[in-house]
Parts: structure tokens; C-alpha cells; sequence
């Protein structure tokens, strides 16, 4: 189990960190309201966030790293003894490698765009340093397990990650950015709450413009995926791997309705006082679905496919 | 109506094209094979994979019984051609005696996942 919240987490960890950039690089330059100062501090507390998922990526590495020795290791080796060539000369290892090299520039990136968030060439870094991220998770999956159709299963696994990115990552960075903490005593600052409601007031309409094109290609990518990995459509209620897979389609739809939702219906009433609140509960919804879709997925890496049971 | 025949082909012409194509690395047969009596040792043991394993992380060994009379040879090197079928081999070495036997082995996929089996053997009236 634990190896399976090391996965959630490099997940939730990347697409977070890929919002992180898309707020800097696509939503704030249209944030044509937002004086430079407030645009400064947004982008400052993306890059924290930024800093945050890639610091969480180093723990949920070695995690795996570890679980993949120990399912390797034979009785009475060292933890350790078989990482040589895990790591050189395997194809899981050469993901490995190439993950943390993505995430220590991402974090790099990240640490070096907080000291100038308003500098959108600083971005570019950490925003490299992601799509490192959302293209090598592809080489530790089934997609590259495939002997046939190998580009084509690698690349839509590339597409749902960096679409996955582009949609919850940034409404995940909004959410976070949009939520006031409250202190010791539970108690919210005043002057946090009302930033953490111009906040909202910001992004939220500019989400679209990214949502949109993120949607478009996470669904996309996922039907090509599981096109590919289907032996047939009943899959999709007689097998462990279609059951989860349809349990995940299930519920990005409910995030894709809360979306729409937001959009046509809250969106437009968030001038009001009461249109943040309302807004700020069904993103939080929207949010807590996303983490278990994302802990799904985490669970289709390990289950076998159709077929093989 | 460009996007609708490209829709088609994936959603229709896909599954038809590649059904069951992903399945994960399986072992398809061995030598010897599974419950196999051999009149004579074997020299080297073969596996045969449904996909290329990583050979620099696969280990076979051979074992028998228990305690002072157990056996347990690691078999190296290891090798494996370059054919698409092609199995990985072992060379036993020295020359099993009669007894029943079980080749242990543990290989991986491309994607990392992790095989692990054991197929059991008799060697009869074996010098």
C-alpha cells in the first residue's frame, strides 16, 4: 500500500508542480486587472508551491526506487546490492534517472523563479524541468511495457500527464492559492481571507483557457490509452484493471460537470459576496475528487492488464 | 468530417488492430519444462519470455531439498540472443544427480514489473 500512495504522490507532486508553471506562464499574463504587485505575489506562491511538490517527488522516488530493490533482491542480498544495474541498464532505471534529473531541475527552477516571480523567463526552468516530469513517468508504466505500439501508447501517456497538468494543476494551484489557512487557534486573518477571495476573483474566469485544452487532451490521450490496453469493452465491468479504469472515467466526469458548472453557473456570480464561498466549495470538491482519480491511476500502474489474471 | 473518420478509426479500428497487444511480459515455456522426469541432466536451463526481459536483472538458480543435502546454484552467465523469440540461457555446470530439482527464477519487464517463478524438475538415473 505504501507503494502505492509513493506513486499517488509523484502524481499529485507533478501535476501540481506542471500548475504551478501554467499559472506563472499562461493564466497571470492574462490577468490583465491584477496590478503588478498582486501578479508578484501569486506568481511567488506558485513557485512556493512549485518548491513544495518537487521537494515531495525526492521522498516518493527513493520510495519506489526501494520498492522496485526489494522485489528484485534475493534472499540475504543487501538492500541495495542490485541498484547498479537497475539504475544503468534497464529501462525502468533509465526513468528513474531521467525523473530525478526532471525533478532537481524543476525544484532548481523553482527555488531560482521565487527569488524574481515576476520575471517569466525565470519560469522557463522549472516549467522544462516539468514537462522532464509529465514525459518520464510514461517510461516506468504500462506504455513502455508494450512490444507493439510502443510510440503511440508512450506518447498518449505523455499527453494525459501533461493534460492532467494543464487542467488539475491549475485549478489545484488556484485552489490552494485561493484558500486562507487559518492560525494556531483556528482562526482566519481577515486581511488573508480577502485576498484569498480577490484571488479567486482573479483566476477562476481565466481557468478556460487552459482547462479547456488540458480537458481536450487528458480525454483524448485516455481513450487512446485504454483503447490500447482493452481486449475488449466489457472489460470495463468484468476486469479488475476496466473497473477502475471506468471508476476514473466516472469521476473526471463529475469533475468535468463541477467545472462546467463553475464556469457557466458560479462563475459568473462571483462578484457577489456570496459567489466566492460557493465557488471556493465546489473547487474544494472538484479538488478532493482529482486526489482520487490521481490515486486511482496510481493503482491501474500496478494492476494487471485485461487478460493477464 | 476529417475528425469524425479519425475519431472512427480510433475508437473502431484500434481495439481490432491491437487487442491484447500490451499484455505484460509472461514466461511462455521452459527447458526443462514444468514436472519434466529427464533420464539425463540437463546442461543448461532455457526460458522462453512472451517479451524481451532485462537480462542484467534476471537470476535463475537451481535447487534441491533441504538442509545438508540442499543444492542451490546460481546459473551464470546468463544469455540471451537477439531474436525476438529467443530464450535467456543458463549453463548448469557440473552435472545434477538423480533427484528432483526446481529452477527458481526471477526476471523483469521494460516497464519494471517484477516476474518470479519456479518450475519443478526430476532428473532420473542420472550419472
Amino acid at each position: 500500500m505504501e507503494w502505492i500512495i509513493a506513486r499517488w504522490v509523484t502524481f499529485v507532486a507533478t501535476v501540481l508542480a506542471t500548475g504551478a508553471c501554467v499559472l506563472a506562464l499562461a493564466l497571470l499574463p492574462r490577468a490583465s486587472s491584477a496590478d503588478d504587485e498582486t501578479r508578484r505575489r501569486i506568481a511567488r506562491d506558485a513557485a512556493r508551491i512549485g518548491i513544495a511538490a518537487a521537494l515531495a517527488l525526492i521522498p516518493a522516488g527513493l520510495l519506489r526506487l526501494a520498492d522496485q530493490l526489494l522485489a528484485l533482491r534475493s534472499d540475504g542480498d543487501p538492500l541495495f546490492a542490485g541498484a547498479g544495474p537497475l539504475l544503468m541498464s534497464t529501462m525502468w532505471g533509465s526513468g528513474f534517472l531521467a525523473q530525478s534529473a526532471a525533478t532537481l531541475l524543476a525544484l532548481v527552477g523553482f527555488v531560482h523563479a521565487h527569488g524574481a516571480p515576476g520575471a517569466r523567463h525565470r519560469w522557463i526552468m522549472p516549467a522544462l524541468g516539468c514537462l522532464g516530469l509529465c514525459a518520464t513517468l510514461s517510461l516506468q508504466g504500462h506504455a513502455i511495457g508494450s512490444e507493439t505500439y510502443t510510440a503511440l501508447a508512450v506518447a498518449a501517456d505523455i499527453a494525459h500527464v501533461t493534460g492532467a497538468g494543464l487542467w488539475l494543476g491549475g485549478i489545484g494551484v488556484i485552489g490552494l492559492l485561493g484558500v486562507a489557512i487559518p492560525n494556531g487557534d483556528g482562526i482566519v486573518d481577515p486581511v488573508h481571507a480577502t485576498r484569498a477571495d480577490a484571488r479567486l476573483r482573479l483566476l477562476v474566469p481565466l481557468v478556460p483557457a487552459v482547462a479547456l485544452p488540458g480537458v481536450a487532451l487528458l480525454l483524448l490521450s485516455g481513450v487512446t490509452a485504454a483503447v490500447l490496453k482493452l481486449t475488449d469493452v466489457r472489460d470495463l465491468w468484468t476486469d479488475t484493471w476496466g473497473l477502475y479504469a471506468l471508476a476514473k472515467t466516472i469521476l473526471v466526469t463529475i469533475i468535468v460537470a463541477l467545472g462546467a458548472r463553475n464556469w457557466r453557473t458560479l462563475g459568473p456570480r462571483i462578484a457577489r459576496a456570496d459567489g466566492v464561498p460557493a465557488l471556493r466549495r465546489s473547487l474544494i470538491i472538484e479538488l478532493l475528487i482529482a486526489l482520487l482519480v490521481l490515486l486511482i491511476t496510481a493503482v491501474l500502474v500496478v494492476t494487471p492488464l485485461p487478460g493477464e489474471e | 468530417m476529417a475528425w469524425r473518420s479519425g475519431l472512427a478509426l480510433l475508437l473502431v479500428g484500434v481495439p481490432a488492430l491491437v487487442s491484447a497487444s500490451m499484455l505484460h511480459l509472461k514466461l511462455s515455456r521452459s527447458e526443462p519444462a514444468a514436472n519434466a522426469v529427464l533420464t539425463a541432466a540437463p546442461r543448461q536451463v532455457k526460458l522462453w519470455f512472451t517479451q524481451k526481459p532485462e537480462l542484467t536483472v534476471t537470476s535463475i538458480k537451481v535447487t534441491s531439498g533441504s538442509g545438508a543435502t540442499s543444492v542451490e546454484r546460481a546459473l551464470v552467465p546468463l544469455a540471451r540472443a537477439d531474436g525476438a523469440d529467443a530464450p535467456i540461457s543458463a549453463p548448469v555446470g557440473a552435472p545434477l544427480a538423480a533427484g528432483r530439482y526446481q529452477i527458481v527464477w526471477r526476471t523483469m519487464a521494460r516497464d519494471g514489473h517484477v516476474l518470479k517463478g519456479v518450475i519443478p524438475f526430476d532428473v532420473r538415473g542420472a550419472r
